[in-house]
C-alpha cells in the first residue's frame, strides 16, 4: 500500500505541476512531419523571426483548427498541404496562407481570409525549356476541371515560342492510356502536368512507356518520375515556396488584406535531368545550358 | 486431400502476395503524394496507448478499423466486424446479434478488455465482454491491440479492442443516416442516427433494433439500443461531454434437445458518463471523467420437452467512479498520467431456489504512466501501473517498447510486458489474478512495390489459469504458453480491385506437462477481395474466414471448410451524394459448417439486403 500511496502522491504532483503557455505568431498546419513540409518552413522561418506554433495533423487522432485559432489568437496560419489547409475550413477571421495545396485554386476567392501560393510553375518556364530543346509539337494531357485554366495560359504563351501545344482532354484517368495512342506520330515531347486525373500511379507508366517507343522525352514537376523514365523535370524550389509564403506573412501582418494579395505562382525550380534518357533519345546535355538560373543539372 | 485443405490458409495466403497491383486514384493530400509532390503515405494514429501517436511509434501489435471499412461489410454488430480482423476468432458466431465468445491469438475474451468510449463493457461476474450487444452504426473506429496491455488498461492479459464512438458533425447542424435490412428468418436490422453542431453544442443521437427469428433453433434477437453524446465547447478552452448509451436484449441461448436444455437471456445494460477536457497548455491536456454502468442479466433455463424454468439466475452490476487523466507532450516525446477509482456492486439471485449467489461490493484503484521518447529512427516506450482490484491484491505492471522505423516505410517494432486479468469468476477469488509475461517483435513495410506487409511473433507464458476438472467438479490453476505468428498484407488497388489477409498460428500447450491445448485455434486465416468503383457507385467486399479450432473431440465439432460471405454495395446515383445505397449480402456462400462445438453450430447461407441513405 505504501507504494501506491508514493505513485498516487507523484501522479497528483504532476497533475499540479504548473505549465507555461508561449505565445507565438503563426500556427503552421501541415499534413504531417515530412521533410518537404520541413524544407517549406525552413523558407518560411528564414523570412523573419516568427514564432511558430507547428501542428502535425497526423500525429493526433483529432485537431479543432479553428478553437486553437480562436483560443490562441495567431496573427495568421500557414497550411501545408491540402488535408492542412482543408483543416482551415472553419477558420473565417484569421488570415490563411496555404502552400502545397491542389485545392487552393478553387478556394482562393471564395475565403476571404485565404491567400498563398499556387503548387503550378509559370507555364512559360516550361515552354522556355522545350524551346531549349528543340522541341514544337508538345503533346499534354489534363482534365479541363482540374487544369483548364493553367492549360489556356500555356496555349496562349506557347504561340510566343512557336510551340504548338497538342492538347487532350480527359475527364477519367481510365481516358489516359487511349488518349496517349491517338498523340502517336504527333508529337515530340511530352509534358506532364499536375493534374491528379492525367497523371496517377495507376497511368504513369504509360507515359514512359510512350516515350520510349516513340523516342520522345517526358518532362515532368517532380523528382519521382525521373527514376521512371522522365528526361528532364523542373521541381518547385520548396524553399523559395516557404519564403514566398513568409513573403505574403509578412505583407499580411503590415496591415494588407489577404483578399487584396492575389495568388503568388512559385518563383524558382530546380532543374534535374536523367542522363541516360537524355543519351538515349539523343538530346545533348548542352542544351539545357541556355536555360534560367534556377537549375541544378544532374 | 485432407494435408492439402489444411494447407488452404496459407495457399491463399501465398496467392494474395504474390497480387501485386497498382495504386488507385485518390485525394487530398494523397493525390499530392501520388503525383510525387509530398512524401509517402499517411500515417494512422491511435490512441492505444491513451494518447494519440502515429502507429509507427506504437510497439504493440495494433489493428484499426474506421467507420468507412464498417460501413462496407453491411455488418450489424462489434462482433461480425471482428470476425474479419486477422487474430480474432468467434467461437460461435450465429445469428447477428446473439451471444458470443472469441480468441484474441489465443486468449479467451475473458482476457481481452473491451471498451467503448473508456468504458469497460467486460462483465463483472466471468469478464465476460457482450459484442454481440454492441451495434456498429455509432462506431468512429476500433483501435486492437494484440497482447499484454496492463500497463496502460489494467486487466488487459490477452488484449484491448479500444472502440471509439462518433463524435458530432462540426460542419453542419443537422445531417444523419436511415438504414433499415432485411434478410431469412426475419433477421431486420432498423437504425438511424443524426449529428450536428448548433454553437456550441454538438450532438450525436443514434437508435436502433435488430430482430431475428433465429438463423439456428433458439437463436433469436430482439435487441433494441439508443446512444446519444452531447458535447458542449466552453468558452474557455475545453470541453464537456455527455454519453448515454441503452441496450436491451431478448435473446435465445440454446437449444439442445438431447439434454433436454431450452435456454434464453434477456439483458439490459446502461453506460453514461460526463467528461471533461481543458488544454492547460500548449501540448498540455487534462481529462477528468466520471461514469455510471449499470446491468441486469435474467437467465432462463427451461426444460426443452415441457417448457419448465428449472434455472433462473438473475444477476445485478453497477459500477460508479472516475478517472483523471494529464497528457503531456507530442508524438516524439509524451507522458501521460492518470488515477482511476471505481466502486463495483454485484449480485446474483437463483429465483428457484431463491438464494443469493453472489453479493459483492468492492473499491479499485489505480494509477499509472505511459511515455514516449523519439530519437531519430527510435521510439522508447516505457510505462507502468499499479492496481488495487479490490479482490484481495495489488498489480503492479510494466511494459518496456522500442520501435525503429528503418526506411520511410518499414518499421521495427518489439515489446515486453507483464500483465493480468481478473479470475474468470468472482466466486473464485481465492485463485487470484492471472498474469501473463508477453514478449512480441514484428516488422510493418509499405517498402514493397504495392504492397503492405505486416508480420509479428508472440510469446505469451500465463500463469494461474483456471482450468475446470469436470470429472470431479475441482478447478485447478495451470501455467500455459501460447506463442506464435501473424502475418497480415494488403494490395493497392488495381482499378478499384485490392486483396487483402492475413493468417494466424498459435501453438498453445501447458506449460508443466507439455500437452497441446485444444480448443484454442491452431491456424486461422482472414481472406477478403475489396471491389470500389467510384464511377460506378458500386462497392464489394468477398471475405473469407478459416479457422482450425483443434477443438476436444468430445465437442464434436466440424471445421474444415473456408467460409466466404459475399457483400455489394450500389450507390443508385453516383454523382449525387445524397443518393441512397441498396446493398446485398450472401452468407456463408457454400454453406459450409465451421464451428468447435456441435451445439454452438453457425448457420448455413443466408441471404439479407437493404437500404442506406446518408443525408
Amino acid at each position: 500500500m505504501a507504494l501506491l500511496r508514493a505513485l498516487i502522491f507523484a501522479i497528483l504532483l504532476a497533475l499540479l505541476l504548473p505549465a507555461w503557455a508561449c505565445a507565438y505568431d503563426v500556427l503552421v498546419v501541415e499534413s504531417r512531419r515530412d521533410p518537404v513540409a520541413e524544407e517549406v518552413l525552413r523558407g518560411f522561418r528564414s523570412t523573419h523571426d516568427w514564432k511558430l506554433r507547428i501542428i502535425p495533423l497526423a500525429d493526433y487522432a483529432e485537431v479543432d483548427v479553428a478553437r486553437i485559432v480562436r483560443e490562441d489568437r495567431p496573427d495568421l496560419v500557414l497550411t501545408i498541404g491540402d488535408d492542412a489547409l482543408a483543416a482551415t475550413r472553419s477558420v473565417r477571421q484569421t488570415p490563411v496562407v496555404a502552400v502545397l495545396s491542389l485545392a487552393l485554386r478553387d478556394l482562393y476567392g471564395r475565403r476571404s481570409n485565404l491567400t498563398g501560393v499556387d503548387i503550378d510553375l509559370d507555364p512559360n518556364r516550361y515552354l522556355a525549356l522545350f524551346d531549349a530543346l528543340r522541341r514544337s509539337r508538345v503533346g499534354v494531357i489534363y482534365d479541363p476541371a482540374r487544369s483548364g485554366q493553367y492549360l489556356n495560359r500555356a496555349a496562349n504563351q506557347a504561340t510566343r515560342y512557336g510551340i504548338d501545344l497538342v492538347e487532350r482532354k480527359i475527364r477519367n484517368p481510365k481516358e489516359t492510356i487511349g488518349q496517349l495512342a491517338a498523340l502517336k506520330g504527333k508529337i515530340d515531347a511530352i509534358w506532364l502536368i499536375p493534374d491528379p486525373t492525367a497523371v496517377t500511379q495507376q497511368t504513369a507508366e504509360s507515359y514512359f512507356l510512350f516515350s520510349q517507343e516513340q523516342r520522345v522525352p517526358v518532362v515532368a514537376f517532380a523528382p519521382v518520375y525521373l527514376r521512371l523514365g522522365a528526361a528532364v523535370v523542373l521541381e518547385l524550389d520548396r524553399y523559395d515556396l516557404g519564403r514566398q509564403a513568409g513573403e505574403i506573412a509578412q505583407r499580411i501582418t503590415r496591415g494588407t488584406p489577404p483578399a487584396s494579395i492575389p495568388l503568388a505562382a512559385p518563383r524558382r525550380f530546380i532543374l534535374k535531368s536523367n542522363p541516360s534518357i537524355l543519351k538515349h533519345l539523343q538530346i545533348p546535355a548542352a542544351a539545357l545550358e541556355r536555360l534560367a538560373d534556377d537549375r541544378i543539372g544532374q | 486431400m485432407f494435408r492439402l485443405r489444411r494447407h488452404i490458409p496459407l495457399l491463399c495466403l501465398v496467392t494474395l502476395l504474390l497480387g501485386a497491383v497498382a495504386p488507385a486514384w485518390a485525394e487530398g493530400d494523397a493525390e499530392l503524394q501520388a503525383l510525387g509532390l509530398l512524401g509517402g503515405d499517411e500515417e494512422q494514429t491511435t490512441t492505444t496507448a491513451r494518447i494519440p501517436r502515429p502507429i509507427s511509434r506504437i510497439a504493440e501489435n495494433v489493428t484499426v478499423i474506421t467507420a468507412e471499412q464498417i460501413a462496407r461489410l453491411n455488418v450489424h454488430t462489434l462482433a461480425e466486424v471482428l470476425q474479419t480482423v486477422p487474430g480474432i476468432q468467434l467461437s460461435n458466431p450465429r445469428t447477428p446479434g446473439s451471444f458470443t465468445f472469441f480468441d484474441l491469438q489465443g486468449a479467451p475474451s475473458a482476457h481481452v478488455q473491451v471498451l467503448v468510449d473508456g468504458i469497460r463493457q467486460n462483465d463483472l461476474i466471468e469478464n465476460n465482454p457482450e459484442i454481440g450487444l454492441i451495434p456498429v452504426q455509432q462506431i468512429e473506429r476500433i483501435e486492437i491491440v494484440k497482447g499484454a496491455a496492463s500497463a496502460a488498461w489494467g486487466q488487459a492479459l490477452g488484449g484491448v479492442i479500444n472502440v471509439i464512438t462518433k463524435s458530432p458533425d462540426p460542419d453542419r447542424q443537422a445531417g444523419g443516416e436511415l438504414f433499415a435490412s432485411a434478410g431469412e428468418r426475419l433477421t431486420t436490422d432498423l437504425r438511424t442516427e443524426l449529428s450536428g453542431t448548433v454553437g456550441r453544442v454538438g450532438y450525436y443521437l443514434s437508435g436502433g433494433n435488430l430482430h431475428s427469428d433465429g438463423l439456428l433453433p433458439n437463436n433469436g434477437v430482439d435487441n433494441n439500443n439508443g446512444h446519444g453524446k452531447v458535447v458542449y465547447t466552453l468558452p474557455e478552452d475545453g470541453s464537456l461531454t455527455l454519453g448515454v448509451d441503452y441496450r436491451s436484449a431478448s435473446r435465445g441461448v440454446l437449444e439442445w434437445p438431447a439434454y433436454d436444455i431450452h435456454d434464453n437471456a434477456d439483458t439490459r445494460s446502461l453506460n453514461s458518463y460526463l467528461a471533461f477536457n481543458y488544454q492547460l497548455a500548449d501540448n498540455l491536456t487534462l481529462d477528468l471523467t466520471t461514469f455510471f454502468t449499470q446491468k441486469e442479466t435474467d437467465y432462463f433455463g427451461r426444460n426443452w420437452s415441457d417448457g419448465a424454468l428449472v434455472y433462473n439466475p438473475e444477476s445485478r452490476e453497477k459500477t460508479g467512479g472516475g478517472n483523471a487523466r494529464l497528457t503531456w507532450g507530442d508524438s516524439d516525446y509524451n507522458l501521460v498520467t492518470g488515477l482511476e477509482y471505481e466502486h463495483a456492486q454485484v449480485t446474483t439471485t437463483e429465483t428457484i431456489i431463491k438464494a443469493d449467489l453472489l453479493d459483492r461490493r468492492f473499491d479499485r484503484w489505480s494509477g499509472y504512466a505511459n511515455g514516449a521518447v523519439t530519437l531519430g529512427r527510435f521510439t522508447f516506450l516505457p510505462g507502468f501501473r499499479l492496481d488495487h482490484n479490490g479482490i484481495g491484491s495489488n498489480y503492479f505492471s510494466y511494459t518496456a517498447g522500442l520501435t525503429c522505423r528503418l526506411t520511410d516505410g518499414t518499421v521495427l517494432r518489439g515489446y515486453t510486458a507483464n500483465g493480468y486479468s481478473l479470475p474468470y469468476a468472482l466466486l473464485n477469488q481465492s485463485h487470484g489474478l492471472q498474469k501473463v509475461w508477453t514478449a512480441q517483435a514484428g516488422v510493418e513495410s509499405s517498402d514493397v512495390p504495392y504492397l503492405w506487409l505486416k508480420g509479428t511473433v508472440f510469446y505469451n507464458k500465463i500463469s494461474n489459469v483456471e482450468v475446470a476438472d469436470f470429472t470431479t467438479g475441482e478447478v485447478l490453476l495451470h501455467r500455459q504458453v501460447r506463442q506464435g505468428f501473424e502475418l497480415e498484407a494488403r494490395t493497392i488497388p488495381l482499378y478499384g480491385l485490392s486483396l487483402r489477409g492475413g493468417y494466424t498460428f498459435t501453438d498453445a500447450y501447458d506449460h508443466d506437462s507439455g500437452q497441446r491445448l485444444s480448443d484454442v485455434p491452431r491456424q486461422s486465416a482472414k481472406l477478403a477481395v475489396d471491389y470500389d468503383s467510384r464511377e460506378l457507385g458500386l462497392k464489394g467486399t468477398l471475405s473469407g474466414n478459416y479457422v482450425w479450432w483443434n477443438a476436444s473431440a468430445d465437442y464434436q465439432g466440424r471445421y474444415t471448410a473456408l467460409l466466404w460471405d459475399l457483400t455489394l454495395t450500389k450507390r443508385l446515383f453516383p454523382d449525387d451524394d445524397l443518393s441512397p445505397e441498396l446493398f446485398f449480402s450472401v452468407h456463408n456462400i457454400f454453406n459450409g459448417s465451421q464451428y468447435d462445438q456441435t451445439y454452438y453450430k453457425n448457420p448455413g447461407r443466408w441471404l439479407e439486403g437493404g437500404v442506406r441513405w446518408r443525408f
